[in-house]
């Protein structure tokens, strides 16, 4: 191996080679085929409609692959270690590790009985191996790192008494804890209103920039917004990848035109 | 100046009593003519939904007054057939508001059966003619809501409420629960029965695309106030609040707003925005393909 492939292979968090997923009984592919790489510090978009795979995609990545569906083929590499075929002892200690996830709906996917500073701190212990407060401070300092207006009271609150914005800030703050290589967000603006779908990106864009992203949605001016690629993803397969202006206001193939002209994007910012 | 159809006058809603009495709403007011469609925007909790169940008699008002074709409208037990069928409402989600266990046909035909003014032969006319109104095909009638798409579902709706010739029509978020190509479908049908039936419109949405589409006067709700309402071209092409501004940037451009640094900056840290950090957002607005259109008149 000669040094530059050396550079790159240690710069590749995400290396999705190949990938088949199928339906186990009957048999029908999902996903036949499908390469995608994210480099260290890159933000890159999965878009498409639902159905198209995005979200399939997406669980592969995280070990989350749903019942009935299997890899049948291809390779995953997560920092030039293969996880596709992890055992799930050894899936918990990548899943909230090395790899965060950020999901659309935060109500849902928080413990409604335990507070949210409970859930980070579990997670930093586990993860971390940290005592009750050295994970403590490090709940709260997360927290605060996500511009959670009240960091300190936040910690001991359940998540119904946040708002939706403040409990997706949590729920990043939850993704980001143990210093992930790669940060899984499926639709995490989508549950959202508009002006704080907007804070919610601004704070993923500069949060992501410490590791890589992969960022699910079917919203193609949120992916703009935020991801420095976009790879458009139609019945399982992505007919369309390169870095977002060229995607955005280049776009070759005819189902990325028309995702963008629903959207209506203004010209190149 | 033809009379107005629909006049709100210092409308003020409250929940709780008591000690725990809390207004959600207040102060609103505005005139809607025939035939006009006013957009009621605002974030989730802002007030804009009471302000529409208010109309339609599903929150009853502690100020203020709601006159309907020139009459005061009492609450919801009390109003006559006149007002009750004039005002329709289409909510958000479609597959909650059609009963699954009813074929189209039985959902169209029940509202008739109770008015009780058609015979058996004139319901079915009437029922294929609500069909085609929302452009469905006859043959839908008789398949339940669940054979039906997400834009299906929300047109049945929409014929459902037409079955009434309402005077008003009220969507409640009717576009949100849609994905784009839909939303355009059905914001179309709805602008094309304004004006086949001058049908007037309270359209609540925080979408401003469909706002700019549809609607020909604004009302923007923050906090349960009003914090700007006008003529469509006016609220848009010149909105005077921080939250109206945001709003439209966060529609027409989220990248451009986020590639501003002091208003990237201002979103990450969440909170108020200030007037400073909001500078550049109205050449963003500006710069849209969709508010270059011929503006509305």
């Amino acid at each position: 191996m000669s040094v530059a492939e050396l550079n790159t292979a240690h710069e590749m968090v995400l290396d999705i080679r190949k990938l088949r997923l199928e339906t186990v009984a009957p048999r029908r592919v999902l996903i036949p085929n499908l390469d995608l790489t994210i480099r260290r510090g890159e933000i890159v978009g999965l878009v498409g409609q639902s159905g198209s795979g995005k979200t399939l995609t997406c669980f592969a990545v995280g070990g989350l692959v749903p019942p009935g569906v299997r890899v049948a083929g291809g390779e995953i590499h997560l920092e030039g270690r293969r996880i596709d075929n992890l055992a799930e002892a050894e899936w918990r200690a990548v899943r909230g590790g090395r790899i965060g996830m950020v999901f659309q709906d935060p109500l849902s996917s928080f413990n409604p009985v335990k507070t949210v500073g409970s859930i980070l701190i579990e997670s930093a212990r586990r993860h971390r191996g940290l005592d009750k407060a050295a994970a403590r401070a490090l709940a709260v300092e997360t927290l605060r790192a996500m511009r959670l207006p009240g960091a300190d009271a936040c910690v001991d609150a359940f998540p119904h008494q946040l708002s939706g914005g403040q409990r997706q800030r949590a729920m990043i703050g939850l993704a980001l804890i143990n210093q992930p290589a790669l940060i899984l967000a499926d639709e995490p603006t989508t549950a959202l209103d508009p002006t704080v779908q907007l804070q919610i990106l601004a704070l993923l864009r500069r949060q992501a920039q410490q590791a890589a992203a992969l960022m699910i949605t079917h919203d193609i001016a949120a992916a703009g917004a935020v991801c420095d690629r976009i790879a458009v993803m139609l019945e399982g397969e992505i007919v369309e990848e390169g870095p977002t202006a060229q995607v955005l206001y280049e776009p070759r193939h005819p189902f990325t035109r028309s995702l963008r002209d629903a959207a209506h994007l203004g010209r190149r910012a | 100046m033809t009379a107005p159809l629909l006049s709100i006058q210092n409308l003020g809603v409250a929940y709780g009593s008591g000690r725990d009495r809390r207004f959600v709403l207040r102060g609103a007011g505005f005139d809607l003519a025939p035939g006009q469609v006013m957009a009621i925007v605002g974030e989730s909790g802002s007030g804009k939904s009471t302000l529409v169940r208010a109309v339609a008699g599903l929150a009853t008002p502690a100020e203020g007054e709601i006159l309907f074709e020139g009459v005061a409208l009492p609450p919801l037990g009390k109003r006559s057939k006149t007002m009750l069928h004039g005002i329709q409402m289409v909510f958000q989600d479609p597959g909650a508001s059609l009963n699954p266990r009813q074929s189209i046909r039985t959902v169209l035909e029940e509202p008739l059966i109770v008015v009780g003014k058609l015979d058996g032969a004139a319901r079915r006319r009437r029922v294929e003619e609500l069909m085609d109104l929302v452009h469905l095909d006859h043959r839908l009638l008789d398949l339940r809501p669940s054979a039906l798409s997400g834009g299906q579902k929300q047109r049945v709706a929409i014929a459902r409420a037409l079955s009434m010739e309402p005077r008003l029509l009220i969507a409640d978020e009717a576009l949100s629960a849609l994905d784009f190509a839909n939303q355009d479908k059905v914001s179309a049908l709805l602008l094309e029965l304004k004006e086949r039936l001058n049908l007037a419109m309270l359209f609540v949405s925080h979408d401003m695309r469909s706002v700019r589409r549809m609607a020909d006067h604004v009302c923007v709700i923050e906090g349960g106030q009003v914090v700007e309402q006008g003529p469509v071209a006016e609220v848009l092409y010149h909105p005077k609040s921080a939250y109206t501004r945001l709003l439209l940037a966060a529609a027409l451009n989220p990248a451009a707003a986020l590639a501003d640094p002091r208003l990237s900056a201002a979103l990450e840290a969440g909170g108020p925005i200030s007037d400073e950090a909001l500078a550049g957002v109205m050449d963003i607005i500006g710069a849209n393909a969709l508010m270059q259109e011929q503006s509305p008149s």
